[in-house]
């Protein structure tokens, strides 16, 4: 089945054809994410026999003899071993933040979002890792989706989601990742404007056994003002209004404000061994995942 | 400035630009018409919250209200600065210059030193009021000896005065005095009193103190009196008067305190006489006049008598007045018919039944009707008692040696003006009515009636009542050939001792009011208003 067989004529405008070819060849790194290359405050030490092929090691007596790679004996005339990662914690949860915070900028952000949700879904789908999505607050609207074929109702289910709630990270994990569910690899797109609730939705999701990344959107225009002068500023989810007279001044206190956020929520995400990385919202999708998420080994 | 009472006198410069002030409420509709505010809509306001409540206060619509108003006051400010506003207070009286002159004319050179002196002491005593220009009246005009802003002593410039020469032009002093400064005062050092509404009247003159006698002396004029020409002079004491003409040439006639000269002229001469006075004084102008003496005649006599008078004849001959040519005895009966040829006609013992004609009459012992005298009794004796008439003809009789022997009496009326008085009634009187001139005399001009004729003074008594019946004839006119030349100049008489109070000047005149821009003071009040607006709204008080 080809990239454009897979996709509607909706998901059309979540990712580019030609991206999507490009995809394909990528795979979360799900060994990283999931093994000991980061220290946490959530020990993860599952290993064992799962469909995801990780690597070999070298054979040492009390090994099963089954997953000796014979083939690598041939070539190199040593006894290695195959290991493969745990089926249980290859799940991808997709977190797409779907509050009115996401449409500031005009929508680039949650149009972004959306794109990069979509995008790292399809690389899950197309190595076999199942996905849930999970919009945000919720609840409703999750789904999940198995397998290459099932691209399409990701896409559709991506398109069809609509922002304007207002966020409350830990009460929508909470729905999400009930204790007894697997957890897996969870990706939280958000721009974090949820002070109140990220935090503790980080923790929440790292007590699971989630191996959690966050994907920080944000746009420049948010850390600036274009007006100056009287202005009624309006709060893009409660709806609450403050009237002002901006100056430059204010406006750089603002800008401040915002990186001290930015950096807190950085800074809560590693010290619960989450991983953080922000994203700028106006940078291509195929810069953003072929580059960024790449170079950070996100997807590999 | 009392208070903000000079607030009533602030004028402008432009008071043009005050009509913008009716903009202000302009200001108002605009701020209720002002931008709104635009909305902007941000992901977290919590965040801008935090930045504003560490950054200002909440605006208020007290703070509103005074951004507007002060936004008004400062347009205002800016319109009044416009305008330029300032206040005029009146100047002090400002000390003016006291310009001293010094009298350094000719006629001021017997006083040079007393006029120095003086001066000096004048400007002494003014430099303690204010600057002192000294100037040095000579030659007709005024000279700048020291300029009130000359840093040299006064004392060094009174020893600068030039040396007393050139005439006394009033004209020319009067438009120098005139080119002075109008505001200063000005005081003349002159050992002279001047003349009323004169140019040096009208400033303050101060007497330098001079010798007593001076004065200015000159011909004022001259007549004709039969054989002399009666020169009139002033001043002239001690000096003579010097005739010329081509008839006689040069004669000298010493001035006596009289103030009129007698020239003697030949009873016909006519033509031009030269007058001068010597010597000249200071004021030579006056000294010296021309005459034109017009050809004189005799005076043509008719005698009316039934007899002989040859005492009046005699008389008459002696006086040197009578044209014999044309005078005579003319019939008692028919003089009436002659009279109008002749300049006077002698009536001798006759009353007239019928007024006199016009004319000019010499009665003895005669009277006509209309007359103010007449007679009232037969001849008598009678004596002379008393002389009334002040001519100069008959101060030479003696009434005690007029002894009547038989004359009438007579009366005299209202208008009759008795000359010489008698024991019994009038004897010489002089008569005027209406177009009628005479002199009566009540007794015949007869050795028997009297012994008039036997005195001296018959023949001048005769003489004189011919002169004042026809003057005209007697006494040609004499006509100054320059008639402005005898006017005195400047007369001027010695100041007498002790100084006179100078006059008042000009009183002090204010300066120029002095102007007090309140620009600078509506500019400071724009400053401070703008470091208010600029406070407001750099602390969010503006919306």
């Amino acid at each position: 089945m080809t990239a454009a067989a897979v996709l509607a004529d909706a998901a059309r405008e979540l990712l580019d054809p030609a991206f999507v070819a490009r995809l394909e060849r990528l795979e979360l790194n799900v060994r990283r994410l999931l093994g000991g290359e980061r220290r946490g405050d959530v020990p993860m030490n599952r290993r064992g026999p799962g469909v995801l092929f990780r690597g070999h090691r070298r054979y040492v007596a009390g090994d099963d003899p089954r997953f000796i790679d014979w083939n690598a004996y041939l070539r190199l005339g040593e006894l290695v071993l195959k290991e493969f990662d745990a089926e249980e914690s290859a799940r991808l949860t997709l977190f797409l933040d779907a509050s009115a915070s996401m449409t500031a900028g005009g929508g680039v952000k949650f149009a972004q979002a959306l794109r990069l949700a979509a995008a790292l879904g399809f690389v899950a789908l197309a190595r076999h890792v199942p996905v849930r999505f999970v919009p945000l607050p919720g609840p409703g609207g999750e789904a999940t989706f198995d397998g290459k074929g099932r691209v399409g109702a990701l896409l559709a289910a991506l398109a069809a989601t609509k922002p304007g709630a207002k966020t409350g990270f830990l009460r929508a994990f909470q729905a999400a990742a009930p204790a007894g569910r697997a957890p897996g690899v969870a990706l939280v797109v958000s721009d974090f404007y949820d002070v109140d609730e990220y935090a503790a939705g980080i923790k929440f999701l790292r007590r699971r056994g989630f191996h959690v990344e966050a994907l920080h959107l944000f746009t420049p225009d948010e850390l600036r003002a274009e007006t100056l002068g009287p202005v009624l500023l309006r709060d893009l989810e409660s709806g609450r209004t403050l009237r002002a007279t901006l100056r430059p001044d204010l406006v750089l206190a603002y800008r401040e404000t915002v990186e001290r956020h930015f950096a807190e929520v950085a800074g809560q995400c590693r010290a619960t061994g989450a991983g953080y990385h922000r994203l700028d919202a106006r940078e291509p999708l195929e810069s953003l995942v072929l580059a960024t998420l790449r170079a950070r080994n996100v997807v590999r | 400035m009392n208070g903000l009472g000079f607030l009533r006198d602030v004028r402008f410069e432009a008071p043009r630009f005050l009509d913008a002030l009716w903009l202000l409420p302009l200001l108002v509709v605009l701020y209720l018409l002002r931008r709104r505010a635009s909305r902007v809509d941000v992901p977290f306001l919590p965040f801008w919250e935090r930045v504003l409540a560490s950054r200002r206060r909440k605006p208020s619509f007290a703070r509103a209200v005074l951004s507007v108003l002060l936004q008004a006051a400062l347009f205002a400010a800016a319109v009044l600065a416009l305008a330029g506003p300032f206040v005029e207070t009146p100047a002090a009286a400002v000390s003016r210059t006291t310009f001293v002159v010094a009298d350094r004319t000719a006629a001021a050179a017997p006083f040079s030193a007393e006029v120095a002196a003086r001066t000096a002491a004048v400007a002494a005593e003014a430099a303690e009021g204010g600057p002192v220009a000294l100037v040095a009246w000579t030659a007709g005009g005024l000279r700048s000896v020291r300029a009130a802003d000359d840093v040299r002593p006064l004392d060094e410039a009174v020893r600068l005065l030039p040396p007393p020469r050139g005439g006394r032009d009033p004209e020319t002093l009067a438009h120098a005095l005139a080119a002075l400064d109008p505001a200063g005062r000005v005081v003349v050092v002159t050992p002279f009193s001047v003349p009323e509404g004169g140019p040096l009247a009208r400033a303050g003159v101060v007497a330098a103190g001079a010798a007593d006698g001076y004065r200015n002396g000159g011909i004022r004029g001259a007549t004709r009196d039969g054989d002399a020409l009666l020169v009139r002079v002033d001043g002239a004491e001690g000096r003579g008067v010097v005739a010329t003409a081509a008839a006689f040439g040069r004669v000298v006639v010493p001035a006596d305190k009289g103030g009129v000269v007698r020239v003697p002229l030949a009873t016909d001469f006519s033509g031009r006489v030269g007058l001068e006075l010597d010597p000249v004084d200071p004021w030579p102008e006056d000294d010296a006049a021309a005459f034109d003496v017009a050809p004189g005649r005799r005076v043509a006599v008719a005698v009316a008598a039934a007899g002989e008078t040859p005492a009046l004849d005699a008389a008459l001959r002696a006086s040197g007045l009578v044209d014999a040519r044309r005078s005579g005895r003319v019939e008692p009966a028919r003089w009436r018919e002659a009279a109008a040829g002749f300049d006077v006609v002698v009536l001798v013992g006759r009353d007239e039944e019928s007024p006199l004609p016009a004319g000019r009459y010499l009665l003895a012992d005669a009277t006509a009707p209309g007359l103010p005298l007449a007679r009232v009794e037969g001849p008598t004796k009678a004596r002379a008692t008393r002389r009334a008439g002040e001519a100069r003809w008959l101060a030479t009789l003696d009434p005690d040696e007029w002894e009547i022997r038989k004359a009438s009496v007579f009366a005299a009326t209202a208008g009759a003006d008795v000359l010489v008085e008698g024991d019994r009634g009038p004897l010489f009187v002089r008569l005027r009515r209406g177009d009628v001139d005479a002199f009566a005399l009540t007794v015949p001009p007869t050795e028997a009636a009297s012994t008039l004729p036997l005195l001296p003074a018959f023949p001048l008594m005769v003489r004189g009542m011919l002169e004042d019946l026809a003057p005209a004839a007697v006494s040609p006119a004499v006509v100054a050939v320059d008639p402005a030349g005898l006017r005195p100049p400047f007369s001027e008489t010695p100041e007498p001792a002790g100084a006179r109070e100078p006059a008042a000047g000009p009183p002090a005149r204010p300066g120029p009011p002095i102007r007090s821009s309140l620009r600078a003071v509506v500019f400071a009040a724009l400053l401070v208003l703008l470091v208010a607006e600029w406070w407001l709204y750099h602390l969010g008080a503006t919306d």
